[in-house]
């Protein structure tokens, strides 16, 4: 009877536990990132994604089931009760919005989480101080923990200590701080003004140590946190007091849903909007033009709603994408700031006279690409291959004048194998070959240098009308 | 940048760099396919003292360093007048009756010919 209830227990958790399991690092659906170590080993959780990890009901059924396998005990049950329910957490002030970081000691060298850990954790994770512990085993307590955000000690970060409860090989229970909560609230792990990452690491001390451990926070697993964090952000901003300047008027989206947001956005529904594209902008199928659209109204929305951070962090791919993205003079000034800050300068952007780049890339091969970066780019491998077309014709002229100073020397007073009249000729022909290989060579820059300037060109002049477009951004109705 | 001035620069770069000879002329005369034309001028036309030397030169066109690349010396009585060097020939044997003997200097490109009169006359 009793075995046939711990393999229904085993059934049950193996059922439920595996239902949610612990991601790898770098996860994108909101399960808590697991970070080992050889000394301890680190939960990270966001508190949105851990209001989606479960209902406070499984997480007790589970809890329930794994103390009774492992065991498992749970220190403060009757706390429980008083925590918010999981909804309020995705519904709660973005200011108190953080990221945890669950340090937990290795376990006699062994994973301290092994087996069921999401359960275990994602309670730890809601206060319920869960606790783990099996006969006989030890630990290193954690003793310090700091966050490091781009090699600075973030302040903000607040190291609280947990409770391991542990059994010794009598059966006798001892309680004691093992382990380490790292409460940091997302804005201190804001992305920079490019919409770059921070390099984050959590440091740790354990007892018996004087060095600190670092283990890096993947910027995968920032980015994720980021982006689950942002559609409830929008609900918790008051609306920016509206100003006499004109709005933008985002151009017709391709995708219907898109489209949506766009109505949504001109009748000045900034929450609706934003949530929206943010949720199509999860939808790897969408057109460049349309992720552009996306970003943008979700980026403007967040402006209104006035939280700038949010909105960097949105509209920075779409100007990574497009350096050149500027919104129509006079609209939405606050975002067209923001995009001046992020985009590459105007003059950079702006397009050159045809006529010009013809004479540009008359003169120098590749010269005729001013602009942006990548063409630049491109106009240094231009160049390369019309130099080194050159560099091979001189290389092959050089051999066809030494094959003829051999050629004229040839005389029956030499010593050779040959007869002279079939050296003669055999170098001769020798001479005519690299001469003509030099001259191939050479027609070949003359011809790769004239289509690289026509071709330069013409992407100049496509480049010119795709800049009215990116330029001025929802300028028109 | 004027744009006149960037078209001439342009066009100098063009025309400076198009350096490529036309096709190398031939012009070693052991080269069967060579265009070389040749002659031999006779510097003496008669010999008849006994191992007396006739010379012969040879004028090319176009002109080359014909110490350095020799031609074949060929008499067509060489029983009588014998190549020995560089456009020279001797006297081996005195024939009682003038006789005139081609002397030839061959390459395999031309072949120049000239005739020495050997003998009392």
């Amino acid at each position: 009877m009793r075995c046939r209830r711990v393999v229904a227990l085993r059934a049950t958790l193996t059922l439920a536990c595996g239902a949610l399991p612990l991601s790898a690092q770098g996860v994108d659906d909101g399960r808590p990132v697991y970070l080992p170590s050889p000394s301890v080993e680190i939960l990270m959780i966001d508190r949105v994604s851990a209001g989606r990890l479960a209902d406070e009901r499984l997480i007790r059924r589970l809890l329930d089931d794994c103390a009774r396998l492992m065991p498992i005990s749970v220190a403060n049950r009757g706390e429980a009760s008083r925590l918010p329910p999981v909804s309020t957490w995705a519904t709660s002030p973005p200011e108190s919005w953080a990221l945890e970081f669950l340090i937990f000691p290795r376990s006699g060298g062994r994973s301290h989480c092994e087996g069921d850990r999401t359960a275990v954790h994602a309670g730890v994770a809601r206060g319920l101080q869960v606790v783990q512990g099996s006969p006989g085993e030890t630990w290193r307590p954690v003793v310090s923990a700091r966050l490091v955000v781009n090699g600075r000690s973030v302040d903000a970060a607040v190291a609280t200590p947990i409770r391991l409860r542990r059994l010794s090989a009598a059966g006798l229970e001892s309680v004691e701080d093992a382990a380490m909560r790292l409460t940091v609230p997302i804005d201190s792990l804001a992305p920079s003004v490019q919409g770059l990452m921070p390099v984050v690491s959590v440091h740790v001390r354990v007892a018996g140590d004087v060095t600190w451990h670092e283990v890096e926070v993947p910027a995968a697993a920032l980015d994720a946190a980021w982006r689950r964090a942002l559609p409830a952000r929008l609900s918790y901003r008051a609306p920016r007091l509206p100003t006499d300047e004109q709005s933008i008027v985002p151009p017709p989206a391709r995708d219907r849903y898109l489209q949506r947001a766009r109505d949504a956005f001109m009748e000045g529904d900034y929450s609706d909007a934003a949530r929206l594209a943010l949720v199509r902008l999860d939808d790897d199928t969408l057109s460049v033009e349309d992720t552009r659209l996306a970003r943008v109204i979700a980026g403007l929305s967040f402006i209104e709603q006035g939280d700038d951070l949010a909105a960097r962090l949105v509209l920075a791919p779409a100007v990574r994408d497009e350096p050149c993205l500027a919104l129509a003079p006079g609209r939405a000034e606050a975002a067209a700031a923001m995009l001046a800050e992020l985009a590459r300068p105007a003059a950079r952007c702006r397009p050159a006279r045809p006529l010009r780049v013809a004479l540009q890339g008359a003169v120098l091969p590749g010269f005729g690409r001013p602009t942006s970066g990548m063409r630049r780019l491109a106009g240094v491998v231009e160049a390369a291959i019309v130099v080194s077309f050159l560099a091979r014709s001189q290389q092959r002229l050089r051999v066809a004048e030494q094959r003829y100073d051999d050629y004229l020397a040839v005389s029956r007073l030499q010593p050779a194998l040959e007869f002279p009249a079939y050296r003669a000729q055999r170098l001769y022909k020798d001479t005519e070959s690299a001469r003509r290989a030099a001259l191939i060579s050479f027609q070949s820059a003359i011809v790769a240098w004239g289509l690289f300037t026509a071709e330069a060109v013409v992407s100049e002049l496509g480049w010119g009308t795709y800049y009215e477009t990116v330029s001025r951004y929802g300028g028109a109705p | 940048m004027n744009a006149r001035r960037a078209l001439g620069v342009a066009v100098g770069l063009l025309v400076a760099a198009s350096c490529v000879p036309g096709p190398f002329e031939r012009l070693n005369p052991y080269d069967p396919n060579a265009s070389i034309t040749g002659r031999l001028e006779v510097l003496t036309d008669t010999v008849s003292a006994y191992l007396e030397i006739a010379e012969v030169r040879l004028i090319t066109e176009p002109a080359f360093d014909v110490d350095a690349l020799p031609p074949t010396w060929v008499s067509d009585q060489s029983a009588i007048l014998t190549p020995i060097e560089g456009g020279r020939f001797q006297l081996i044997s005195t024939p009682t009756v003038p006789t005139s003997v081609t002397v030839r200097a061959i390459y395999p490109s031309f072949t120049a010919t000239a005739v020495i009169v050997a003998g009392r006359p």
